[in-house]
């Protein structure tokens, strides 16, 4: 290493420049925005994430009424169905109604 | 802190803008502080790579260099010249933006050349080169402005 080389390491260390007075104003003011902005931006996050979930909440339960409703409608069809004047083509049918009417109703 | 943002740019008002970003980094990270080095020489990184930011945003880290690998200086010892810490800020200043940047990262920071050129995206050549160039200009400089203080005379004051 040259001595030119030295000197400037040696010396960089002890350069002293000073910012200007409001310099840490401007440090404190970026703080507090930062902490300002994330707090907005909380808020806006909970209203956006409670909105999304009323939203999910009602369409699961539109989604359930509706299959709830069709399965009603299913089993109070069947229950008037005569089963002594079928086919057995009919009462397979007739079976198969039943059978999806009990899947909607559990599943 | 600030004299190291200055050492890279060269208005105060910018420099000031890198220090105070800088701070701003260092206390939103301090919790990436793993304690291992000094806490010091954790900040003086963060200012140093926020200054390359700074000088790359504004494209003035570097000038790629087409021109072949300039010669050393086979005789790069200045005798018996001493500088003070605003001497070195002002030699600093009077060198190109390309120049002053490997300066300060290879003399000051102590990088090598192949984490310069990895720092600045150019070469490892062209980080030399750079090198070889600001101490010749700082030689010049150093001499043609009379900055060149012999040490006798300073002990005899």
């Amino acid at each position: 290493m040259s001595n030119l080389e030295s000197i400037f390491r040696e010396k960089s260390g002890e350069i002293l420049v000073k910012p200007s007075e409001n310099a840490w104003d401007r440090l404190e003011s970026k703080l507090s925005r930062k902490h300002t902005f994330s707090f907005r931006s909380l808020k806006v996050w909970a209203i956006a994430a409670s909105l999304a979930g009323t939203v999910a909440i009602s369409v699961i339960w539109l989604y359930q009424s509706q299959a709830t409703s069709e399965t009603i409608s299913y089993v109070a069809q069947t229950r008037s169905i005569d089963f002594s004047n079928l086919d057995n083509g009919e009462i397979l049918a007739q079976i198969n109604t039943l059978h999806q009417a009990y899947l909607k109703l559990h599943y | 802190m600030f004299g190291i943002c200055r050492r890279y740019i060269l208005q105060h008002n910018d420099a000031e803008d890198v220090m105070i970003e800088g701070f701003y980094k260092v206390l939103n990270n301090i919790h990436q502080f793993d304690g291992r080095g000094s806490f010091e020489g954790w900040m003086k990184k963060i200012m140093v790579n926020e200054a390359l930011m700074w000088l790359r945003k504004k494209r003035l880290a570097m000038v790629e260099m087409n021109e072949k690998m300039p010669i050393a200086d086979e005789n790069e010892e200045l005798e018996n010249f001493e500088l003070e810490p605003a001497e070195v800020l002002q030699l600093l200043d009077q060198l190109p933006g390309g120049y002053k940047t490997v300066f300060n990262l290879y003399v000051i920071e102590e990088f090598k050349h192949r984490e310069i050129a990895e720092k600045l995206g150019i070469s490892i050549n062209t980080s030399k080169s750079q090198l070889i160039l600001a101490k010749k200009k700082l030689k010049q400089l150093i001499e043609s402005n009379h900055i060149k203080i012999p040490k006798n005379n300073k002990l005899n004051e």
